[in-house]
């Protein structure tokens, strides 16, 4: 029996014993003094306000805390009886243990707790993870899935997994899934189809779900959106045909070598042979001819050779080097090209790297340039005067066709190509990366504007500190 | 939404001024029922729920505009201004007394005078300040919170019942008893007891009644009296109550230290 304060008025010998106290301490004790200081605070701000205004509260479960620091669980029943006569109002309490209960419960809570923090990770996957009814419905769905499909989960739940595969593949499906029903795991990969038509490459991974007696209930499905990836197989093969052809082609470079040393010589002894005029000229002609073939033999050598180490490397060479492999295509285009380099410009880096990074370049805007143009490759130094720091700044403009916005903020991705089937869409992305290897960074203007139509990419590579 | 309905306001009792009573952490405006006949002949009376107690709209919840005191005194700005009411008495009851000083530093031409009935402007022992609790009790009363929600959300049917004692609010009231979203009580226990509003003590210049009960589990005396020495115009009352509600479990003590605050010429209080 406890005043409207808290005070206590009467207790029993069993409460005195649950909440480990004498008779003595009885008058000067108050209920909420008894509890651990949460269930106080629980105790002042609900608990006595809500007994007070209904009357009555039942099964509130309170922690009582002994003079030794045990805590108490206990299930608190709890009547308020109004003022009578002599008697003013106060409280009676019922309390008993419930230690058993309590772990029961916080076991659950325990283990309902860690199951929000499964689903919350099948929530918020970026694969989709459905579940599906033994009748192929499907029963749940989660944001990757509504990423990978588009639908909302109020549109797929209730519908059936065939609604996410493209007509193609269904038949394809209920095969694989027949196998799911007979108890195995299985990964496939299909055509699925969004809310919007488009059709999207997908793995799927099934998993059976059976209850004794080997009942099967239902299934799940891990489905992972495999459009990049079918890409970077693609990408990779195109990459690994060119990379052979790179490799023939340098045999054939070395092979080719040795007898045009040996035709070389041939012709430097004819021509300190006493002739004619006319033949002369002749040998000079083919000597210079020659001479390309050897250069052209030397640069696809060259080209091919992996960089080990970075080397300092004349810019005004290695452009002369570049254009040299597409002099005759340029030529043919009506494209003029310019080598503007101040003086000798040298730049330490990975030469072999450098070179690719300027082929790939000067080929987009050769593309862009299918009616003729000036193609200008360009260095220059520059100076940081905050930072006391120079760098050499590369550019390679086209006065090309120029590209819009939409290309433009897109060009550095892998696989977006604007080159139909011939392109793999990973020439700038593999750029950036090469230019990111020697310490430089990459910028691509572009306008389409008519008179001033063109794409100009500029390159910043910092210089090493001598 | 209105603030009128979304903190289910209620006004009642005729007169030039105007009382608020604002309840605190864990029960609702039915907490002030023994109060209201004492000033209803003389005052307008503004009642209200916090978003997520009694009968407030729950839909309103919003967790951010909530994460402090601050987001429940917009609030009570918001009916003051909807009620188009200045210099109004505000009562606040223990985390109502913070945000009844949050409301007049932010509109101070609405609030003429605070009563604060247990305040405490920090409830946790911090840098030689003590305020009663330390963090892990907080978390001990967040777990009790959460092995009675099922029994408390047992009080949230809001019941039927006839109104004796204020038959001028209506003859028939939808009583919520307490009653207070479990989900939302969990957060409004964390927004109390974890915030520190020391520091805008200083600037609540208004003229502050301060009642403190003996053995307030809640806000000890040592609470009491630091508020009374931080707040620049505050008188403190020590009452003979104990407990945190005095209001409810000791009303008429309550309507008298209101009374003769209120007074147009009080009385020098007992300190």
């Amino acid at each position: 029996m406890v005043a409207t304060d808290g005070t206590l008025l009467y207790a029993n010998k069993a409460f005195l014993q649950l909440v480990g106290r004498d008779e003595a301490s009885i008058p000067d004790v108050r209920f909420q003094e008894l509890l651990t200081p949460g269930g106080a605070i629980f105790y002042e701000t609900q608990f006595a306000p809500s007994l007070l205004l209904r009357g009555a509260l039942e099964e509130i479960s309170f922690e009582f805390l002994k003079d030794d620091g045990e805590r108490v669980p206990t299930l608190v029943n709890a009547v308020l009886r109004p003022e009578e006569g002599q008697m003013p109002a106060h409280i009676l309490f019922a309390a008993f243990g419930a230690k058993q209960r309590r772990l029961y419960e916080s076991e659950l809570l325990r283990a309902r707790r860690e199951s929000e923090q499964v689903s919350e990770v099948v929530r918020r996957s970026s694969d989709a993870i459905i579940r599906l009814s033994a009748d192929d419905l499907i029963e749940s769905w989660n944001r990757g899935a509504q990423q990978i499909f588009g639908f909302a989960a109020d549109k797929a739940v209730g519908k059936s997994i065939y609604l996410l595969i493209s007509e193609g593949s269904r038949t394809a499906l209920a095969k694989t899934i027949e196998k799911v029903k007979r108890g195995a795991e299985v990964v496939t990969e299909t055509k699925g189809c969004r809310d919007d038509g488009a059709l999207v490459d997908v793995s799927i991974s099934m998993t059976p779900h059976l209850e004794a007696p080997g009942i099967f209930v239902g299934y799940s499905a891990i489905i992972r959106d495999a459009t990049a990836r079918k890409l970077a197989e693609k990408a990779l093969l195109q990459t690994e045909k060119l990379a052979s052809v790179g490799r023939l082609a340098s045999s054939i470079a070395h092979e080719i070598n040795n007898p045009l040393e040996a035709v070389t010589n041939l012709l430097y002894i004819l021509e300190k042979r006493d002739m004619d005029h006319e033949t002369k000229q002749l040998i000079h002609m083919a000597q210079d001819e020659l001479a390309r073939v050897s250069q052209i033999a030397t640069h696809t050598l060259r080209f091919h050779k992996q960089s080990s180490g970075r080397t300092e490397v004349d810019l005004r060479s290695l452009f002369d080097s570049v254009l040299g492999l597409y002099r005759a295509r340029l030529q043919n285009s009506g494209i003029t090209a310019v080598n503007d380099c101040k003086g000798s410009t040298q730049l330490v880096c990975y030469e072999g790297e450098l070179r690719q990074v300027l082929v790939n370049l000067v080929a987009n805007a050769f593309d862009a340039m299918r009616s003729g143009g000036t193609l200008t490759l360009r260095c220059r130094e520059v100076a940081f005067p905050s930072t006391a720091s120079r760098a050499i700044r590369i550019t390679v403009a086209d006065t090309g066709s120029g590209m819009d916005k939409a290309v433009t903020q897109r060009l550095f991705e892998p696989f977006f190509s604007t080159k139909g089937i011939g392109g793999t869409g990973l020439g700038l992305w593999i750029t950036r990366d090469l230019v990111a290897k020697n310490n430089g960074s990459i910028r691509i203007r572009s306008s389409t504007r008519p008179g001033s139509a063109g794409t100009v990419a500029s390159m910043l590579f910092p210089c090493q500190p001598a | 939404m209105k603030a009128i309905q979304r903190n289910n306001v209620k006004v009642a009792g005729t007169g030039e001024q105007t009382l608020v009573f604002a309840h605190g952490y864990g029960c609702d405006q039915n907490m002030w029922r023994h109060l209201i006949p004492a000033f209803s002949a003389e005052y307008r009376i503004v009642l209200f729920d916090y978003v997520g107690s009694g009968l407030s709209d729950v839909s309103a919840f919003d967790r951010t505009r909530y994460s402090t005191l601050r987001g429940y005194a917009l609030d009570v700005l918001e009916i003051l201004s909807e009620l188009d009411l200045n210099n109004v008495h505000f009562v606040g009851h223990s985390v109502s007394s913070m945000i009844g000083a949050l409301a007049f530093i932010e509109e101070p031409e609405r609030i003429e005078t605070l009563t604060m009935i247990g305040p405490s402007p920090c409830y946790i022992n911090c840098d030689g300040y003590t305020g009663g609790f330390e963090r892990s009790d907080i978390e001990g009363l967040l777990e009790t919170l959460e092995s009675n929600h099922v029994a408390w959300a047992a009080t949230m049917a809001p019941l039927i019942m006839g109104n004796l004692e204020t038959p001028e609010l209506a003859a028939e009231l939808e009583a919520s008893f307490c009653r207070m979203d479990p989900f939302i009580a969990s957060h409004f226990a964390r927004v109390t007891f974890l915030s520190d509003n020391r520091a805008d003590l200083p600037h609540v210049t208004a003229k502050t009644l301060i009642l403190q009960c003996q053995k307030d589990v809640i806000a000890g005396l040592s609470v009491g009296k630091y508020v009374h020495e931080c707040l620049p115009n505050s008188q403190l009352v020590i009452m003979e109550a104990t407990g945190h509600c005095p209001h409810m479990s000791a009303p008429r003590q309550v309507i008298g230290e209101l009374k003769r605050f209120l007074a147009p010429t009080p009385v020098p209080a007992r300190t």
